[in-house]
């Protein structure tokens, strides 16, 4: 029996967010979908839009991109980057480049991704400069203004907005949610949820100095009050870290 | 540890009666040494401009010790005010609460300037910096550049009042007034004082000799331009790579909201002076 025809082109889903958030976890857990397909070499981050910051991205650029994604009949492709959402350039080549694909973001309680992200920046960042390094975690945090940036070149239906303690809480419920919104069969039974995860940094985690948490809050308490006003699907009460918000709005209203 | 005699020519160590906290690369050097030209202004001790003292507290406590430390830095005589400004100062997330513990008093100055203008030099420099296939990132650029965010969180700390924004263009077009208006804010007592080099651009004079000499010299492009800055007492224009449809668009899409809720937050400011964000600067509705 002849194997059936793959075709290549634009891929049909892409995540784009957010760094330290499981998405590594989630990505694995939608290949074991009969019908997810992940680019050529099996790599999740592509990272394929990077460099157009300093260079214009051309037609040949784009066609090098789709010839990432084959799919055979029956299948969708894509990949998961998750700088996509926080490199401002990188959106709207995404509208050019892959107008129809649908899009992924990741939400995690944003100080817990900070713990997560300065030694994991900082395990790779040979001789890279502590503060520099902080305030790129720190920047990253700023979900909002990351996701205004999306909105402003892509229609919010084709946007899934996933919470990294929803998943953790309920991998199944989640999962079929994921399916539907990428149009695959969501009855689909996964053989468990065990969390095949990117790099973990549990144990690289240390207490905050009091006064980095204030700076903490202090960026962060506006992102995530008005996240929580663009997205009805996150429940800030599930951040540890800003669930007195939750109390101050169910109070206001 | 000073000695008595030191002491007693410098004066006693304090909190910074004054702290520039922003924005790096927009013209607070020129702006800082200005005001250092004031004779009831002083630098901070071996008269470095940015102290950068909070850097390495991202991820360190400050202790009593630190503080002491840091008021260790600005003795001033009586009848005299000292304040460093460090550019990064308003960025950093971690800075704010510690600048309130460290000098609660302290008045804060940022001088801002078009975003887009400063991303073009950035861009600029690092395209000619980078070894042959390197990738250069520029997504902190527009972080930086972020500037509502991080005025609405300097206020979390410090209050209003406290906080003068200065528009870079602003007191390239207008320096004595602008000069002033930073005289008044840091409570000097004489506000009639302005340096000479001011006046002179004020005047509309031309470039000192020594300057248009400088710029004709072979000297390397940075000492160059560093010295004829120096010399001229204000940053001098620069060439800069050109950017494309795509990116202009991107950025925009990034800034626009930030430089309009900039505005919101500081009612002098005038986007007409940005060149990048003049079509934001149509005139507003009064109210009757």
């Amino acid at each position: 029996m002849a194997a059936a025809p793959s075709t290549t082109g634009p891929p049909d889903f892409i995540g784009v967010g957010t760094q330290r958030s499981g998405t590594t976890w989630w990505f694995e857990t939608l290949l074991g979908h009969p019908q997810i397909k992940p680019p050529r070499g099996r790599r999740k981050e592509q990272h394929f839009f990077d460099r157009f910051c300093a260079q214009e991205l051309t037609d040949a650029d784009v066609a090098a991109y789709h010839a990432r994604f084959s799919r055979g009949p029956g299948q969708i492709a894509g990949e998961w980057t998750p700088r996509y959402m926080h490199d401002f350039w990188t959106p709207r080549l995404i509208a050019r480049a892959a107008p129809e694909a649908k899009l992924l973001i990741m939400f995690r309680d944003p100080i817990e991704r900070f713990r997560s992200g300065v030694p994991h920046r900082l395990n790779r960042t040979a001789g890279g400069r502590m503060e520099a390094v902080t305030a790129d975690a720190i920047e990253r945090g700023r979900y909002a203004t990351q996701l205004r940036r999306m909105l402003a070149c892509h229609d919010a239906s084709k946007l899934l907005i996933l919470q990294y303690e929803k998943c953790v809480a309920d991998p199944a419920d989640q999962y079929r949610r994921t399916l539907r919104f990428l149009g695959v069969d969501a009855d689909h039974e996964h053989d468990g949820f065990e969390r095949r995860r990117g790099t973990t940094q549990a144990s690289n985690k240390q207490p905050l100095p009091a006064h980095l948490m204030d700076g903490l809050r202090a960026t962060m308490e506006p992102e995530v009050a008005r996240l929580a006003e663009m997205t009805p699907e996150i429940d800030v009460g599930l951040w540890k870290n800003f669930a007195h918000l939750r109390a101050e709005n169910a109070l206001s209203t | 540890m000073r000695s008595p005699l030191e002491r007693l020519r410098t004066g006693d160590p304090g909190p910074p009666d004054f702290v520039g906290v922003g924005a790096l690369g927009s013209g607070t050097g020129w702006w800082h040494a200005m005001l250092l030209a004031h004779p009831e202004i002083r630098p901070p001790r071996a008269r470095r401009r940015a102290l950068h003292y909070f850097d390495r507290f991202c991820a360190q406590e400050l202790t009593d010790a630190d503080v002491a430390a840091y008021h260790e830095r600005f003795p001033r005589r009586r009848g005299t005010i000292t304040g460093e400004w460090t550019g990064r100062y308003m960025f950093d997330a971690w800075t704010p609460p510690l600048l309130h513990r460290a000098a609660p008093g302290a008045k804060l100055i940022a001088m801002l300037s078009d975003p887009i203008e400063r991303y073009r030099a950035i861009f600029t420099e690092r395209l000619a910096k980078r070894a042959e296939d390197e990738t250069i990132y520029m997504a902190d650029v527009v972080d930086r550049r972020s500037y509502a965010g991080q005025v609405a969180r300097l206020r979390r700390f410090y209050d209003p009042e406290r906080i003068l924004v200065l528009q870079f263009e602003q007191c390239r077009r207008d320096p004595l007034t602008q000069y002033r208006r930073t005289l008044e804010f840091l409570e000097v007592r004489d506000r009639d004082f302005a340096p000479g080099r001011l006046r002179r651009k004020a005047a509309g004079k031309p470039e000192a000799l020594h300057v248009a000499v400088l710029l004709r010299l072979g000297l390397a492009e940075g000492t160059k331009r560093r010295l004829s800055e120096k010399l001229a007492g204000r940053p001098l224009a620069r060439t800069t790579a050109p950017l494309w449809p795509d990116l202009e668009a991107a950025l925009h899409a990034a800034l626009d909201p930030e430089a309009e809720a900039l505005r919101a937050m500081v009612p002098g400011l005038d986007l007409a002076l940005w060149p990048n964000f003049a079509h934001l600067s149509a005139p507003q509705p009064v109210a009757a």
